[in-house]
């Protein structure tokens, strides 16, 4: 079942420049998508209006085949969670366990679950000893592992994350690869976008390429790197892995390993 | 030594020990009010150091009260210059009893517990986290300035705050930006104009009576005084 639909959408900051322009496409419930295209596509957009933030000029937007009107955009924080590329964009709060209790004391979820919910996410994230601190002094990763705890906090059907693993260091993107598979296995609907193709080929099950504001379509990772075209429209380059084994490989392309598990695996076998 | 009452005594305490101590004007009744705001600090035992660092921000005033008044007032100048100071000094040893141990987060806690306007705490929250935002963003253009060679080492020099005016005019540019994207923020959680709050806090009744013998002291000392 589609969870969103996007049906010919146009939107724009200015009249004269749009940034969406009559796009469609779909985002199945309970996947792990992944939205990918080069800087100033649109991807950020697309993931505001799925949050009911922005609303469309042009076009309609379903969830879960609900027309998006003022009304439901206006709930639609209640399903969807998103975290902002840039934690400092979205830290309100005074102290680190004020920041992750907001989102569930809006959605009238009571003290007691809220405590609850900020004790388990905090530990979860590994952050348990910055409770007290102000975010605006913590690093940027502490930061991003704050918004992140913010929003597990409000415990949505759809979590959003807006270039997750920008800027984190290897440990923080092992923690933050960890967390989107627990997501994964709590049966949410996990939406990222990104600019790391390694991470599209080891994580995401649909893969939507945006180019200029419009849709080049959605793929599975494998069939998208196959695809050398929309790669190259789209300004995407192929991860390091399938780079190295499209060189080497003589088989099926549709066999050919993509993650780098896969890869040792057959290379093991090959040496 | 006494313990220091719960946030919300104190809270209240001090708003009724303010208003009482800036009402008086006979220098008596001023006096004994600072007589009791040292004695309030003594017996919660609140160190000398911090009520200095109180002191501070308002000595610039009171000694302006010293240069201002007589000049302007003539001999009943000194008269009034000990006055504003006078209840400046017990304000402030008010606050320092106020603040001892309390950060803004209780404080500002105690403020929604006492049904004050939400829009009232909301300004103060977002005042404090714009400040940090621009002093963030000052931080940031000023290294980004100093990587590619401006130091603003002499000030005498016309080319330098040709550089700095353009810098404070993207500042602002740049903070109404970032706080525009922090409504966005506040928006994606759900937020209606109203923060809720997590914990209350229960005060047992007998911690008013800290409330009750402090103000009642100021209290007695004002009708005494009025009466006088």
């Amino acid at each position: 079942m589609d969870i969103f639909r996007f049906n010919s959408v146009s939107y724009g900051y200015t009249k004269d420049k749009p940034i969406l322009r009559d796009i469609s496409f779909s985002i199945r419930e309970g996947r792990k998508t992944a939205i990918v295209g080069a800087n100033g596509a649109g991807k950020s957009t697309i993931l505001f209006h799925l949050n009911g933030l922005y609303a469309q000029q042009q076009g309609d937007i379903f969830f879960r085949d609900q027309k998006l009107d003022k009304k439901l955009r206006k709930e639609l924080y209640k399903h969807v969670g998103i975290v902002f590329q840039d934690p400092d964009d979205q830290l309100i709060s005074l102290t680190v366990s004020d920041d992750i209790a907001f989102g569930p004391l809006q959605m009238d979820v009571t003290a007691e679950e809220t405590e609850a919910r900020v004790d388990k996410y905090i530990k979860l994230l590994g952050i348990d000893h910055l409770l007290t601190d102000n975010p605006s002094e913590l690093s940027y990763g502490q930061k991003k592992h704050v918004t992140v705890a913010g929003v597990l906090a409000m415990e949505t059907g759809v979590c959003i994350l807006d270039e997750p693993m920008a800027f984190l260091d290897p440990y923080g993107k092992e923690r933050m690869a960890s967390i989107l598979q627990l997501l994964q296995e709590q049966g949410k609907t996990v939406i990222v976008t990104t600019h790391d193709m390694q991470f599209v080929a080891e994580w995401a099950e649909d893969v939507i390429v945006i180019h200029q504001g419009q849709c080049l379509g959605t793929f599975q990772a494998r069939e998208l790197f196959g695809r050398h075209d929309i790669m190259t429209q789209a300004h995407l380059t192929l991860p390091p892995i399938v780079e190295l084994m499209s060189s080497i490989w003589k088989g099926n392309k549709e066999d050919m390993p993509i993650r780098v598990e896969e890869a040792k695996k057959w290379l093991v076998t090959k040496i | 030594m006494i313990a220091l009452p719960k946030p919300r005594v104190k809270v209240v305490m001090s708003l009724f020990l303010i208003i009482l101590g800036v009402l008086p004007k006979d220098l008596v009744m001023i006096g004994g009010n600072l007589v009791i705001g040292t004695l309030l600090l003594l017996s919660y035992r609140i160190p000398l150091r911090t009520f200095v660092k109180q002191l501070k921000p308002i000595a610039f005033f009171m000694l302006f009260t010293f240069l201002f008044f007589p000049i302007y007032e003539g001999g009943l100048g000194w008269i009034k210059a000990l006055q504003y100071s006078g209840r400046l000094l017990f304000v402030a040893q008010v606050l320092t009893f106020l603040f001892y141990r309390m950060g803004i987060i209780p404080f500002l806690q105690v403020l929604a517990e006492l049904r004050l306007p939400s829009i009232f705490i909301e300004l103060i929250v977002f005042t404090l986290r714009f400040m940090d935002v621009f002093r963030n963003e000052v931080r940031q253009m000023l290294l980004s300035l100093r990587s590619r060679g401006f130091y603003a080492g002499n000030w005498f020099q016309v080319k330098k705050y040709r550089v700095l005016g353009g810098l404070l005019g993207s500042l602002l540019l740049r903070s109404f930006q970032r706080s525009e994207r922090i409504y966005l923020g506040l928006l994606s959680k759900g937020y209606k104009g109203e923060r809720r709050s997590l914990k209350t806090d229960i005060v047992p009744r007998y911690e008013w009576l800290h409330c009750a013998v402090w103000v009642g002291c100021v209290l007695c000392l004002f009708f005494v005084g009025g009466k006088r």
